[in-house]
């Protein structure tokens, strides 16, 4: 178990980036239309400080499992 | 069992307050937040963004620390107290029309004090509850406090639907949607009376006596790796899917019966009301079952259960309220009815249709199309307004999808406080448990509404002008799918037995 704890951080690492790039280009995309309507720039300009600290939390996590910091937890 | 009535009457009182400006939001919109007016359009979108979302967190760091340094009672007596004069206020604040600008910003500033005030709030009573409670039924006590957020939005509906049947729909938007702020004074007043008449949590105050308090709670909770690295596995592997788990059970599943079933008003909340009432006293079976066998199975079949059943379900949902069955010709009715502006000459042509089927549901449409005297000028678009009314069998059956997804909310959600406060050592417990709590719940489960609708949006073709209804439902299914996985891998199977050491 431990060993698939381990390197199953490695995808938690890789979603965690992945997850970074497609909200920067979706807001990309939708911030550079035509006619931005309000609610929207709000959504984008609240959505991308807040969610880019926790997928790096989720990077955080994954690094902490490659490295056998919750091995035997609990156990 | 006084000391849990008594701290979970309080949080009931701030959740009833929270939602009742979430479910009163078109008013206050129409009071405060004039369309027209880009800028109180942006503080409007902001209020919504803000407190739900950024503004919880902060208040959950700022409150845990009081908590973990002055004491878990006076801090949450703090924010119980911040709750009620921010909703309070909220009822006072004249409109727009009498002192402009300074309106929307006033409701904004108070919007964000209510959203600072729940942060501080909830980890102070799960915390409070739980270390009274004895260590082989913490599931069971704190239980009560999981019992709060769904009876405060039972409370609020209540409360709303009973003032605006009595005062009728025009004063209700006019004046009467203040009631329901102004009323939570008297619930605050006695809750704080409670509350004081209340002592300090036994576990803090013997860490207190030992000398043990943390000097420095928010530096502990995150910057040491052992415990930091619990807050992230309490964030990803439980506390994301729980909240999207209670969010689309109550929030989602609202929403979804207002904007795309299109269930009338009343009719979608009393449907809530009778799933939460059946589905509240589960908060205590899945809690004292914690207690039993564990939280992690417990939260982890809730959500896998709803990972394999929002699709079936919310596709019924759909199907119940579907317009597209065989109509009734002889049943139906339209009529028109036409009113003049003396003043502009303007006319409004209003279509009422009636529609029944033979599922037993009836379908209104009103179609108003405003012909302007000015034939010069742009004529504006008709606006078509449809409504639901549900057969009483369908009705049953709406109040029994719900019900379900209701009972994943008491599954995740039941045995969670307790799993939270036995993952954190005494000393830094009200601070490490609240920011994960407040950012799975505020952030991951919030945004599930606004997510929802964005993915239904993106599936809109010209060919397919409704889009894929059910397209929303991913967000929640991957967010709950990736904490299912983090949570059976990583978590331990019982909590029950750690953090209750001498010294903690």
């Amino acid at each position: 178990m431990n060993t698939i704890k381990r390197y199953s951080g490695i995808l938690w690492i890789i979603l965690a980036f992945a997850a970074i790039w497609f909200l920067f280009s979706r807001a990309g995309a939708e911030l550079s239309a035509a006619n931005v309507k309000p609610d929207k720039k709000i959504f984008w300009y609240s959505i991308l400080p807040v969610y880019t600290p926790l997928m790096l939390g989720l990077a955080l996590f994954g690094y902490y499992a490659l490295k056998g910091e919750y091995d035997n937890l609990g156990e | 069992m006084s000391v849990i009535l008594a701290s979970s009457v309080g949080t009931l009182i701030e959740w009833y307050d929270f939602y009742i400006y979430g479910t009163l939001a078109p008013y206050i919109a129409k009071q405060f937040f004039p369309a027209d007016n880009v800028t109180a359009s942006y503080l409007a979108a902001l209020g919504s963004f803000a407190a739900g979302f950024i503004v919880r967190p902060f208040g959950a760091l700022f409150f845990g620390r009081l908590g973990d340094l002055i004491g878990r009672k006076y801090t949450f007596l703090v924010t119980l107290v911040l709750m009620g004069l921010s909703t309070f206020a909220i009822g006072l604040i004249p409109g727009y029309a009498q002192i402009g600008m300074l309106a929307p910003f006033l409701i904004l500033l108070l919007r964000l004090m209510q959203g600072l005030a729940l942060g501080g709030e909830y980890g102070g009573a799960a915390t409070y509850v739980a270390e009274h409670a004895p260590a082989n039924q913490r599931g069971y006590y704190t239980g009560f406090i999981q019992t709060t957020a769904t009876v405060g939005l039972l409370l609020s509906i209540v409360v709303i639907i009973s003032t605006k049947t009595y005062l009728g729909d025009e004063a209700f938007s006019d004046w009467g949607w203040r009631i329901p702020f102004i009323i939570s004074a008297i619930m605050i007043a006695i809750s704080v009376y409670i509350r004081l008449k209340m002592s300090e949590s036994p576990m803090f105050s013997k860490i207190k006596e030992s000398g043990k308090l943390s000097t420095n709670p928010l530096k502990e909770s995150f910057s040491k790796r052992e415990n930091l690295k619990m807050v992230l596995l309490a964030l990803f592997g439980a506390v994301a899917g729980q909240g999207v788990i209670w969010y689309t059970g109550q929030f989602y599943a609202m929403s979804f019966m207002d904007t795309v079933c299109k269930i009338e008003f009343n009719t979608v909340r009393w449907i809530l009301a009778a799933a939460i009432i059946v589905g509240t006293p589960f908060f205590l079976v899945f809690g004292a079952l914690s207690d039993r066998i564990g939280r992690k199975w417990i939260m982890m079949a809730g959500m896998l259960l709803g990972i394999l059943t929002y699709r079936p379900i919310y596709s019924k949902m759909l199907d119940i309220s579907d317009t597209k069955k065989t109509e009734i010709a002889d049943k139906g009715s339209k009529g028109t009815a036409v009113k003049v502006d003396a003043a502009t000459g303007d006319s409004t042509i209003v279509t009422t249709t009636v529609k029944a089927y033979e599922n037993g549901n009836t379908y209104k449409e009103v179609v108003t199309k405003k012909v302007l005297a000015d034939k010069s000028k742009e004529q504006p678009k008709p606006e078509t307004k449809g409504t639901v009314w549900l057969s009483s069998a369908n009705w049953w059956f709406m109040a029994f999808l719900v019900f379900l997804q209701i009972l994943y909310v008491t599954m995740v959600y039941g045995p969670i406080a307790a799993f939270l406060v036995e993952l954190f050592p005494t000393r830094i417990r009200y601070t490490s448990m609240s920011l994960p709590y407040h950012i799975g719940n505020g952030i991951f489960g919030g945004l599930v509404p606004y997510i929802a609708t964005f993915l239904v949006a993106s599936t809109v073709t010209a060919t397919n002008p409704t889009g894929d209804r059910l397209a929303g439902l991913f967000y929640p299914m991957v967010i709950a799918g990736v904490c299912l996985i983090i949570g059976t891998l990583f978590l331990p199977a019982r909590t029950d037995n750690t953090n209750d050491k001498e010294g903690y």
